[in-house]
């Protein structure tokens, strides 16, 4: 009995960990926090709620769909800034954020208040993608990182669990399925190719 | 003794050329530095750096890849080192300093850099410069100035360009069509 209780425990301590894990894993980056905490203090910005926003990093971070290992997507609203100021105050932002193994990619900055800033970094195998946004009163934060070669892999070969988003693939197993009067499933499980 | 000195010899013929090949490769860049000025002066600032990691990234994803337009891609993009875009967008005429888009123009004065196209128009003060630089037979650099009355845009390409390869890629991949010209009839691009 207490076995039995123990097998079911370990589980579901498992899936509260991976839980917990994966958004502190995410909120390590420091440039993340600082900006994020620039925005809210700075220009009194309000972040805005995703739902089911834990639940989608969650999947992602076990799933790794197209190479992608873990995200993260933060939402503001309410921002009150000077338009004259604004540009010189992110630009100081970003560069203290963003240490020397960062690269700069794309920087676009309007007077009428739009920002947008790129950065990538390369983290052994993987590759880490920062985006922050303004655009008037709104901003958003977003973070990524994700393996080239498994994304090349994906592009190639696009399944996730063994279920092929093909959907040439899926039309050629529904035609075999139909030949042999088999009722077509919706998707198809990974299934070794047979060579015709 | 003497297979010493000839083997320090080697490794000096080594790191001269390998110096000589890095400083033509960083000859095509730009210094952008006087630009920096008309950040406080433009309404609108796009600034567009790609350079040799995300390239790699690109090159690492595009081989990998079994299309043969993206095999393409990667071969045309193998010897890339970088591509930056400096625009800048004034909101009235004539509000930058003039000497500012001069100093980029005269880095292009160099003997190393050719004049590909330069078009004057006195409609907006409108100038447009092309040039290229050639290692050898291949093209090393391109860099392309624009400037009119409300607007500057400097677009500096470093590493050898396929041409052939750009224009049989046109067209493909959202690559916009591009037409070449030769002996006096236009190269329609294969699809």
């Amino acid at each position: 009995m207490l076995f039995k209780k123990k097998i079911l425990i370990t589980p579901v301590l498992l899936l509260l960990a991976f839980t917990f894990s994966a958004p502190t894993a995410i909120a390590k980056g420091g440039e993340h926090k600082k900006i994020v905490n620039h925005l809210k203090t700075k220009y009194k910005a309000k972040k805005v709620n995703i739902p089911f926003m834990f639940l989608a990093r969650f999947v992602v971070s076990v799933v790794r769909p197209a190479g992608m290992k873990s995200f993260s997507v933060t939402l503001f609203e309410d921002l009150k800034f000077s338009r004259e100021t604004l540009d010189r105050e992110m630009q100081s932002v970003m560069k203290n954020s963003f240490g020397a193994d960062w690269s700069s990619i794309l920087r676009v900055r309007s007077r009428t208040g739009e920002q947008v800033y790129m950065y990538m970094r390369e983290a052994g195998s993987s590759v880490k993608i920062a985006v922050v946004t303004i655009d008037k009163a709104q901003a958003a934060v977003i973070r990524a990182t994700f393996n080239p070669e498994k994304l090349a892999d994906f592009i190639n070969n696009p399944k996730i669990f063994g279920i092929s988003l093909d959907n040439k693939e899926q039309q050629a197993n529904n035609k075999i399925s139909e030949s042999k009067g088999i009722a077509a499933p919706e998707k198809k499980i990974d299934e070794p190719k047979k060579d015709n | 003794m003497k297979s010493l000195k000839s083997y320090s010899l080697k490794i000096m013929l080594l790191l001269f050329g390998l110096t000589a090949i890095t400083a033509n490769a960083q000859d095509a860049r730009l210094r952008f530095e006087r630009l920096n000025g008309l950040e406080n002066k433009a309404q609108d600032v796009v600034e567009v750096n790609i350079d040799g990691k995300l390239l790699d990234l690109a090159k690492r994803v595009m081989v990998k890849v079994n299309d043969p337009n993206s095999k393409k891609i990667a071969q045309a993009i193998s010897g890339l080192k970088g591509i930056y875009v400096r625009v800048y967008n004034f909101e009235k005429e004539n509000e930058y300093n003039v000497t500012d888009v001069e100093e980029i123009r005269s880095q292009l004065q160099s003997p190393a850099w050719q004049k590909l196209a330069n078009v004057r128009s006195k409609k907006n003060n409108q100038k447009v410069d092309v040039f290229t630089m050639f290692t050898g037979d291949q093209m090393s650099g391109v860099a392309v100035v624009v400037s009119d009355s409300k607007s500057i845009a400097v677009v500096n390409v470093i590493g050898p360009i396929d041409i052939d390869l750009l224009a049989e890629m046109s067209g493909k991949l959202n690559i916009p069509k591009i037409e070449i010209e030769r002996d006096g009839k236009p190269e329609k691009p294969k699809n």
